[in-house]
């Protein structure tokens, strides 16, 4: 009887299911009977209650009044706010760094892969905490800051860039929206192919339109010197620029190897196969390589980028307030473990989730470009 | 940026070896655009190399044993890591009994340098690494002759390699586990699999310390509560047999189902074929892959200290509170960086000589 | 070498009961999905007999054979080897499969082991003989199929014609009752083909129980009792080689056979 196959499939699932379904009552039951124990609630009516915890910096505004759901949120923007810089930075450099490796020039491959080999072979926190150390050693105080390029300045105590501002009324933004959804739909129609071509331009015409009524004010906000401190600009505290650098310098390592495999996985017969075609360098680049290459590259560099969202977690490393950090925080002052610990897995699966997304969808696009 | 590419191919390795000033003058300035990137990383290198040289050899302090001398100079303070090199290595481990950490150490680098070698792996290998950490655990827990010491005053470097090695050890049984389950043809069983390796992949190591650190104290009956060491290495197992999990599935998929028939004509039966047949094969398949997973796990044992075990980072900040010395935290973190980077890019370089190997092992 | 072969000659295991049966389909019936590959299937195959099997690609031929070892699940029917039949019962599969070798078109060896291990392998882990014993054995069908001085190198290092002898020892090697061949030599370059058929009119010669899906009439006029014709799931046509190949019956057969042939 038991070595039946349908009999034996049957008994083993119920058997695994039977063992799951007893090892989280367990759990459930051990860390009820605990919670009651210690005298603590379990809920998430605690989110609308003001936190009083301190979050040292934050990219929205927030005020140790406001309530826990919002101090989340605040973490949340912080941890969003890292990984897009790093995730932007890492990408620009790392497809220069990672060319770079390419070229027959020795002493540029050597220092790129100098950086591909530190950054590969380094864990990310000892990097951090290096970095962090080094930031009094090296950079001078406010009066001597450096200026490496126009408008942003490095000093001790963390780099001064230019702030932008995008400024919109509401009645603005609605219009902008509904422009969008205008050139949105219009895009989707022109390529389905329904629509005569006159529509599009004009419906596209109608979108730059809203956007002039919308009138919007964009300014860039130049920071000045003046002495003793700056005025305008946006300052980034040391921490927050030692995650932003140190993280940056990291992933840069991983993505230049990414671009590198990508430029090789494309052989010469390529190349050779567009000159007997008579195609120009810079159509075969773009129209047989790049196409190519981008296939390769997308679900690494995705995996990278879910990477960085979760190095960015390393933020705790040197005291900045990223969400895990702002969670742990949490946990400790309102005692709701179980609920926080849900929240976190929530909030990280999400972003992933979002990241392989968004990535999926890019892949989708070239698979068809490429056919 | 294109035009660099096909040029690179005339860097043979054969060349070199007829490499001269000309020809080095060519690859520098011989196009507009090499020119152009020799002055620039030409320059980027002057402006950076002089100083890191004067501060890390001409103005440093190597062995005065003076803390005063650290405080003159305007170099690195390489005295300091030197006369702490006890405590930063093995952290608060009972200073008489240093000596026991050390032999550890030195028998766990010997034993994965004696591992690497493909010749070595016979199931003696695993015999010898179970009896080795028997041995490991006597001399760093004490007991049997040895006065004791608990694992809260394990530290340093010897922590980082247990936990690496320990957790990897264990992980890699699971993760072969995981991975034939993910391939099941049973549903509830790759349900299973599928849930556990993709939460545990999609979340922050960082997190899944926590939860251990954290959450383990509620989860369980206090009878149950494993200490901080076996907390972490829990938390660290899981994660590496999930990473390993996927890197084994993809060596499995590689494997033609005419092995699977084979087997099956053969009368094999299900666990057979998987450990006579199939995994020797799948595992050969992924060693590049499976070697950087292990560097991953290398590099990730540096974030237990941030749930309070003593792990390298944190027997450095130790050391550092130290107020007779002036605190030279970045020479400390230099230092274990490069322990770091020692162990991994030897790691690194193993798994490239694997995967040039590759194609010839068939 | 002709000595030392009938020194320790090779007795194909004498059936164990009086049953003359070695294996018995009746009305197997197989799907893939919505497709019908097996289609009302009726075959009795005598112990020492040997069948070809032959048929256009598609018509159901390997799977049919497949099925007799379980490597393939027929879902209405019934197939009875050597006395058993079979189920879902894993024990009874196993079972069969032990008594029951096949040869694949594409060898199918292992290639991470040496010819020998491969082997050994079957008869160690599932036979339970002793390494030594094995390796005894082993050597014994290496040299019926003429390469025991390749017995310490990989699959890998051997040509086609070498590898699919040693995927015939190899299957030899568990003293089987009953052989499947699967186009054995469809994947071979044309000068190994023969060495591989040698290999299996020997075994013919000796009394083995055979079932062979092949196109090579050559080999089918010299040791086949019948030739079975499939075509789309049906066995259309079962005639001694003679008659099949001068005439056959059926328009399906005639057809196939002219195509074939030139």
């Amino acid at each position: 009887m038991l070595s039946d196959a349908k009999t034996r499939s049957i008994i083993i699932q119920g058997m695994l299911v039977t063992a799951v379904i007893a090892f989280a009552a367990l759990l459930v039951s051990t860390t009820f009977a605990n919670l009651k124990a210690r005298g603590i609630p379990i809920g998430f009516d605690f989110l609308t209650m003001p936190s009083r915890i301190i979050i040292s910096e934050a990219i929205l505004t927030y005020k140790s009044r406001d309530p826990y759901f919002w101090a989340i949120v605040v973490g949340l923007a912080n941890t969003v706010f890292i990984s897009a810089l790093v995730i932007f930075f890492s990408s620009v450099l790392g497809l220069v760094v990672g060319i770079t490796r390419l070229s027959s020039n020795p002493l540029a491959a050597g220092t790129c892969r100098v950086w591909v080999e530190i950054a590969r072979n380094s864990p990310p926190i000892v990097l951090l905490i290096f970095l962090y150390s080094l930031w009094w050693k090296v950079l001078p105080p406010v009066g001597e800051a450096l200026n490496p390029l126009p408008g942003v300045y490095a000093s001790m105590r963390g780099f001064v860039v230019p702030a932008i501002s995008i400024d919109i009324g509401m009645t603005g933004a609605l219009i902008i929206l509904f422009a969008l959804t205008l050139a949105a739909l219009g895009y989707g129609l022109a390529r389905s192919g329904r629509l005569p071509p006159l529509v599009v331009p004009a419906i596209l015409a109608a979108g730059v339109v809203g956007l002039w009524l919308a009138d919007i004010r964009f300014a860039v906000d130049f920071p000045v010197f003046t002495g003793s401190n700056f005025r305008g600009g946006s300052e980034l505290t040391p921490e927050l620029s030692t995650i932003l650098v140190g993280l940056t310098i990291y992933t840069t390592g991983f993505v230049a190897e990414i671009v590198r495999g990508g430029v090789l996985s494309v052989g010469r017969g390529q190349w050779d196969a567009g000159h007997s075609l008579g195609l120009s360098r810079g159509k075969i680049l773009r129209l047989v390589v790049i196409p190519q290459m981008l296939r390769v590259i997308v679900p690494p560099l995705n995996s990278q980028y879910i990477n960085v969202v979760k190095n960015s977690t390393l933020a705790i490393a040197v005291g900045y307030p990223d969400f895990l950090a702002v969670m742990n925080t949490i946990i400790s002052k309102s005692s709701h473990s179980i609920e926080g610990v849900f929240i976190i897995l929530g909030a990280y699966l999400a972003l992933n989730l979002t990241l392989s997304s968004a990535a999926n969808w890019y892949n989708r696009r070239i698979a068809i470009v490429e056919r | 940026m294109a035009m660099s590419l096909p040029m690179s191919s005339e860097a043979t390795p054969g060349h070199f070896r007829f490499i001269g000033l000309r020809r080095l003058a060519k690859l520098l300035f011989g196009t507009p655009l090499n020119a152009a990137l020799t002055l620039l990383f030409g320059a980027l290198l002057v402006v950076t190399v002089p100083p890191m040289l004067r501060w890390l050899v001409i103005d440093a302090v190597l062995f005065d044993p003076d803390p005063n001398a650290c405080r003159a100079a305007t170099g690195a303070c390489w005295s300091f890591i030197y006369a702490k090199s006890g405590q930063l290595l093995f952290g608060i481990y009972p200073f008489d009994e240093r000596w026991r950490p050390a032999i550890v150490c030195l028998l766990i680098l010997a034993l994965l340098g004696w591992s690497v070698r493909p010749a070595s792996w016979t199931s003696r290998l695993l015999a010898l690494w179970v009896a080795a950490f028997a041995l490991i655990f006597w001399l760093m827990g004490g007991g049997f002759g040895l006065a004791e010491v608990p694992t809260s005053s394990w530290g340093g470097l010897p922590v980082t390699l247990i936990l690496t090695v320990v957790a990897i050890g264990i992980a890699f049984p699971v993760g072969i586990l995981l991975a034939l389950a993910r391939r099941s043809t049973l549903p509830a069983v790759r349900v299973g699999a599928v849930v556990l390796i993709e939460s545990v992949r999609g979340l922050p190591l960082l997190s899944i310390l926590f939860v251990a650190s954290i959450m383990m104290p509620l989860f369980l009956p206090e009878a149950l509560l494993p200490d901080k060491f076996v907390r972490a290495l829990v938390a660290l197992t899981i994660f590496a047999a999930a990473y390993l999990a996927e890197v084994i599935r993809g060596g499995l998929q590689a494997i033609p189902n005419g092995q699977y028939e084979a087997a099956a004509a053969l009368g094999l039966p299900f666990w057979h074929t998987q450990r006579l047949v199939i995994l020797p094969q799948a595992i050969r398949v992924v060693i590049p892959a499976l070697a950087n997973t292990i560097i991953v796990m290398i590099k990730n044992t540096s974030l237990v200290l941030v749930i309070g075990l003593f792990d390298l980072i944190s027997s450095g900040k130790a050391a550092l509170a130290d107020p007779e010395w002036p605190s030279p935290a970045a020479e400390t973190f230099l230092f274990i960086g490069a322990i770091f980077f020692a162990l991994s890019f030897s790691f690194a370089r193993f798994a490239d000589f694997l995967e040039r190997r590759g194609p010839a092992a068939h | 070498m002709l000595t030392s072969v009938s020194a320790i000659r090779h007795v194909p295991s004498l059936p164990m009961t009086n049953d003359p049966t070695a294996v018995e389909m009746v009305g197997v019936n197989k799907w893939y999905g919505t497709f019908h590959v097996l289609k009302n299937i009726d075959l009795t195959i005598q112990r020492g007999e040997k069948l070809v099997i032959c048929g256009p690609s598609g018509s159901g031929k390997s799977t049919m054979i497949r099925c007799i070892n379980r490597l393939e699940e027929h879902q209405q029917g019934r197939i009875v080897v050597d006395g058993i039949e079979l189920t879902g019962d894993l024990k009874k599969i196993n079972e069969i499969r032990r008594d029951v070798g096949m040869v694949f078109q594409h060898f199918n060896l292992f290639p991470h082991l040496t010819v020998l291990e491969n082997l050994t392998l079957a008869p160690i882990w599932v036979r339970k003989m002793r390494r030594k014993e094995a390796e005894q054995v082993a050597m014994h069908y290496l040299d019926r199929v003429k390469i025991p001085d390749q017995a310490h190198k990989c699959p890998g290092q051997l040509s086609g014609g070498q590898q699919q002898r040693v995927a015939i020892a190899r299957s030899l090697c568990m003293s089987p009752k009953i052989m499947l061949f699967d186009e054995p030599t469809s994947a071979l370059d044309p000068e190994m083909v023969k060495e591989v058929l040698d290999t299996m009119v020997s075994l013919a010669e000796e009394g083995m129980t055979m079932l062979c899906v092949s196109h090579e009439m050559g080999f089918a006029r010299q040791v086949a009792d019948r030739v079975v014709f499939m075509d789309q799931g049906e066995i259309v046509e079962i005639n001694t080689p003679a008659e099949f190949f001068s005439s056959p019956h059926h328009e399906r057969s005639k057809l196939f056979l002219a195509q074939i042939l030139h």
